[in-house]
């Protein structure tokens, strides 16, 4: 299971991104996704922009679960009140794409683990609880740091800490 | 493609005929700048197009006489779109009119905030089908009546004569497709309906070319042919499909190589209503190819032209034999197929040779013997050249499959002497045969099929529909006594122990009544009909004949008009075509099935709009993930899905609900396919539509701020732009290769002479992609004599 999480500002521009490995179930943190995925990944999160503008006028809500597939990626929506908002992909691994990512002893050892975990079933509740909780612990930390004086809308977030945070968020709950 | 269509449909298809190698020439000469693009509106290109056609027509045939325009004809239908944008030259045509004032209507109903307006009307009525090379228009075309044409020997000779090696059917084919005049169709309830683009396709009876394999078993007498698994003769199919848009694919790669200018993104956006030329195609080869099969009978014959000509000395006897021939010889149709279909009695009078009176009464005693279904077909037996003052080009069929296609190129690439394929008939030939082909349609073949649709109902279909016949299909299938399932629906179930259901079973009646009336275009009864037999031949596990059914369902539900709700209506659509995807697939293990399913309800959802868009991409994507197709078709589905994504539209000022980055991502993503496989021609047109797609968002800076994908598209623009010129080099050292080999020799004293001024040579042959002003033409003449000059430059350096 891999991630990969971008904060997006009103004028599609990212303001934060960060690419990360689940931590559960014996993961090592580390993101597995291949040289060529990540570059679509990024277009992936791009185009799903489209849904969330779709889907934000359907639901009072901030967390908009996975608004999105794209093959075997899915991506989970967290508005904020500005419109800017938060995108989260994830890709299981237990589908076609683990052999693709080129599976590693640890990842191959969980395999069997996984598919009752977090990451086997990105739509299941437990699932979207647990990515629920990341947005909610990232958005605190995002309010903090957009409070900085010196902080300009749609300005990327540089915060070194604001970084750890996020990666805290990922390792607890992801 | 379009030329003969229009040709054709036009009244007095005579007075113009079909080009066959000119339209392809303006785009190859033309400048680029003076090109029109596909994004000026309709009116403002044709002012001058109509005109420029005829002008470009003559002198354009001999400027190309150095790039083997012989072969080029071959490959008409895809360059001809692509030269010519589909709206501008032929908006003169009343379809593209009519086209062009009621799409507005159709976008309207696109947006998923309007509502499920989209719905209430049927797909034909939104005038999506009208123009030829439409995905809608080739699934109407596709299903048509199929006439078997059995000819004597004698009529075979006549035609040979003329210089058509393949018979009869070789001349009357292109006529099938489309019939003159308007066609008359009453449906179930005695509404009639007129239709201008009706058509029917010629088959030559006896060719067992298109037999699916399981139906080999359902011959009384296998000629031998081992046949071979069901899976790798369907994946066979694709991979010809797929060969023939590469032959396509890559004779434009060289036809056009250094045209391409890099376009600026001035354009208002992609364009959806026209269809990439090799999409179509490859639809068109993928539905001409439809196999004759037990579990439909679309490709079964309707009827059977049974000809013989005025040489014939026996002719009632003649006849006679030919018609036993039909129903008990080896080359009679598998026992599947019903015997029943009607046989239509053609005497070929040879114009030059025979006497009329003659004929005339031989077709007087034809009739009484063999009643109205006769014809008497005037023919002239010489051939006819180019050069005959009444001769008109005989159009290359439209609906070839890509055997035949594949062919035709092969001998045109081995054959050093080939020659324009392209052949002339004489004017009151055509004539005479499309007054044939039109008055068996109305008067023999549509009131037969329509006969046939009415009996049937009324006999077999009605009664399962009513109350007594569900309890009748209940009843069989739960047998009183409760013996054990299996064996009651083994003993009740018409479902042969071969594999297929008898003609005479009211399964098989019931799925010829369906397709009848698909064929008919009565959408409603068809799809009560397939509707029904889905559960009877889920409960006999007939799993090909299940999935054919469900395939059906769908696009009859999809084109038809409906009052319900869209939700629920995709959703029943959904399930349908996840029946038919899974019975193809899995039980069947048909890709040509699954793929054809597929496709063609992509391309319907995508016509019906709103959230039918999105349903049609994830079907797309269901298709690539069982990696059914090859790279060809691949590419060519990313390409589509782009354009799918983009013909949704949004509501307001900020177009809410629109895809725009969905089919920008689409549009790079089958630039990547294209440039792996080195069309970069298709590929710069990809990037071109992203970048569009890129410009009309709100930032107006696409992915731009996304470090690695903007490198990404960076990475594949240099690439694309690499392979053009890297095209262009070669190609001018290939045409130059004697020059450079003088040179060479030249220079042979001189150090490293050579390669600096190859080098230089490079540079000044790459300036012309770049400026795009020069508008330096592909041909052979002007390159040449360019690379003359920039040789005897260096000379003088030298």
């Amino acid at each position: 299971m891999s991630y990969y999480f971008a904060i997006i500002g009103t004028q599609d521009n990212p303001l934060f991104e960060y690419e990360f490995g689940t931590s559960k179930q014996g993961g090592d943190g580390q993101p597995r996704f291949t040289e060529q995925a990540r570059h679509l990944n990024q277009f992936i999160l791009h185009s799903s922009l489209d849904i969330v503008e779709e889907v934000q006028w359907t639901n009072g809500q901030l967390y908009l679960k996975v608004i999105d597939k794209f093959f075997n990626n899915y991506i989970s929506c967290f508005m904020t009140g500005s419109n800017t908002k938060f995108l989260l992909l994830h890709q299981p691994t237990a589908g076609p794409a683990s052999s693709a990512t080129g599976a590693t002893t640890t990842s191959s050892s969980s395999s069997s683990r996984n598919s009752t975990s977090v990451g086997a079933n990105p739509t299941s509740p437990q699932t979207e609880e647990a990515i629920k909780n990341f947005f909610t612990e990232v958005y605190e930390n995002y309010t903090k740091a957009i409070m900085s004086p010196f902080y300009k809308v749609n300005m990327e977030i540089r915060s070194p800490i604001f970084r750890q945070r996020v990666a805290a968020a990922g390792r607890k709950y992801l | 493609m379009q030329s003969h269509e229009d040709a054709i449909q036009t009244p007095s298809p005579v007075q113009s005929p079909p080009m066959a190698a000119s339209p392809i020439m303006p785009g190859r000469t033309m400048p680029g700048p003076q090109k029109p693009r596909p994004g000026v509106s309709p009116l403002l290109s044709s002012t001058h197009d109509p005109l420029s056609q005829s002008e470009f027509g003559l002198p354009m045939r001999t400027n190309s006489a150095g790039r083997r325009p012989q072969s080029a004809s071959l490959f008409r239908s895809t360059l001809l779109n692509n030269s010519t944008p589909p709206h501008s030259p032929r908006s003169a045509s009343p379809a593209s009119t009519i086209r062009s004032t009621r799409s507005p209507t159709r976008t309207l109903t696109g947006s998923i905030f309007a509502g499920t307006a989209g719905f209430k009307a049927s797909l034909l009525d939104t005038g999506a089908g009208e123009n030829p090379g439409d995905p809608l228009n080739l699934i109407l075309k596709s299903y048509v009546p199929h006439v078997a044409i059995h000819a004597s020997q004698d009529v075979d000779e006549l035609v040979n004569q003329k210089g058509f090696e393949k018979g009869l059917w070789e001349l009357l084919r292109p006529f099938g497709e489309r019939v003159t005049g308007k066609v008359n169709v009453r449906d179930s309830n005695g509404l009639s309906k007129q239709w201008e683009d009706f058509s029917v396709r010629f088959t030559k009876f006896g060719d067992r070319s298109n037999i699916s394999i399981e139906g080999a078993l359902g011959l009384t007498s296998p000629t031998g042919e081992k046949p071979d698994p069901q899976g790798s003769r369907d994946e066979f199919r694709i991979k010809q499909v797929e060969d023939v848009v590469e032959r396509h694919l890559s004779f434009a790669e060289e036809a056009f190589r250094g045209t391409v200018e890099p376009q600026t993104p001035t354009r208002a956006g992609l364009n959806i209503e026209a269809t990439s030329p090799y999409y179509a195609l490859y639809l068109r080869r993928l539905l001409s190819g439809m196999p004759l099969a037990s579990h439909e009978s679309f490709t079964h014959p309707v009827a059977c032209v049974i000809a013989i000509s005025s040489r014939n000395q026996n002719p009632i006897e003649a006849l006679h034999r030919l018609y036993n021939e039909t129903t008990e010889s080896d080359k009679r149709y598998p026992v599947w197929v019903d015997g029943e279909y009607l046989r239509y009695y053609v005497l070929v009078h040879d114009e030059e040779n025979s006497d009329i009176t003659k004929s005339m009464a031989l077709f007087e005693q034809m009739k009484r013997n063999f009643g109205l279904h006769c014809h008497l077909l005037r023919l002239r037996s010489s051939e006819s050249a180019e050069t005959d003052d009444d001769s008109i080009p005989l159009p290359r069929s439209d609906w070839m499959t890509a055997a035949e296609e594949l062919a035709d190129i092969e001998e045109s690439d081995t054959k050093e002497d080939f020659e324009d394929p392209t052949k002339h008939i004489f004017e009151s030939d055509a004539t005479a045969i499309r007054t044939f082909v039109r008055e068996m349609v109305t008067q023999s073949i549509i009131p037969t099929m329509e006969r046939s649709v009415a009996l049937w109902n009324d006999q077999v279909a009605s009664r399962r529909r009513g109350i007594s016949g569900r309890f009748m299909s209940l009843s069989k299938r739960f047998t009183f006594g409760g013996s054990s399932r299996s064996s009651a629906t083994s003993s009740s179930s018409n479902y042969d122990s071969l594999g297929f259901y008898r003609p005479e079973t009211p399964e098989a009646i019931m799925r010829r009544l369906a397709d009848f009336s698909f064929m008919l275009r009565d959408w409603k009864l068809a799809m009560s009909t397939y509707d029904l037999l889905r559960t009877d031949f889920q409960n006999d596990k007939a799993w090909r004949y299940h999935a054919a059914a469900n395939e059906m369902t769908a696009l009859s539900l999809l084109i038809m008009p409906q009052n319900m709700s869209s939700k629920t209506r995709i959703e029943t659509i959904n399930t349908l075509l996840e029946n038919a995807f899974y019975s193809y697939q899995n039980r069947c293990n048909s890709v040509y099935g699954s793929t054809r399913c597929i496709i063609l309800a992509l391309e319907l959802l995508r016509l019906r709009g709103g959230s039918g868009i999105d349903e049609a991409v994830r079907w797309g994507i269901r298709l690539l993930e069982a990696r059914l197709m090859g790279t060809i078709g691949d590419a060519l589905l990313k390409e589509r899905m782009a354009i799918c994504y983009a013909s949704k539209t949004g509501a307001g000022s900020q177009l809410w609900g629109s895809r725009r980055r969905k089919s920008a991502l689409w549009s790079v993503l089958g630039a990547e396919a294209w440039i792996s496989q080195q069309k970069y021609i298709q590929a710069q047109r990809c990037l071109n539509e992203a970048r569009k797609m890129y410009a009309l968002l709100p930032g107006e800076c696409g992915v731009q701020n996304f470090g690695i994908a903007s490198d990404f598209l960076a990475y594949l623009n240099a690439q694309a732009k690499d392979g053009l010129q890297q095209d262009l080099i070669q190609f001018g050292e290939d045409e130059e290769e004697g020059h450079v080999d003088e040179e060479n020799e030249l220079f042979e004293g001189h150090d490293g002479g050579s390669s600096n001024d190859r080098r230089a040579r490079r540079a000044s042959l790459i300036n012309p992609v770049g400026g795009s002003t020069t508008g330096l033409g592909l041909e052979t003449a002007p390159l040449q004599s360019q690379g003359e000059d920039i040789g005897l430059k260096q000379d003088g350096f030298g």
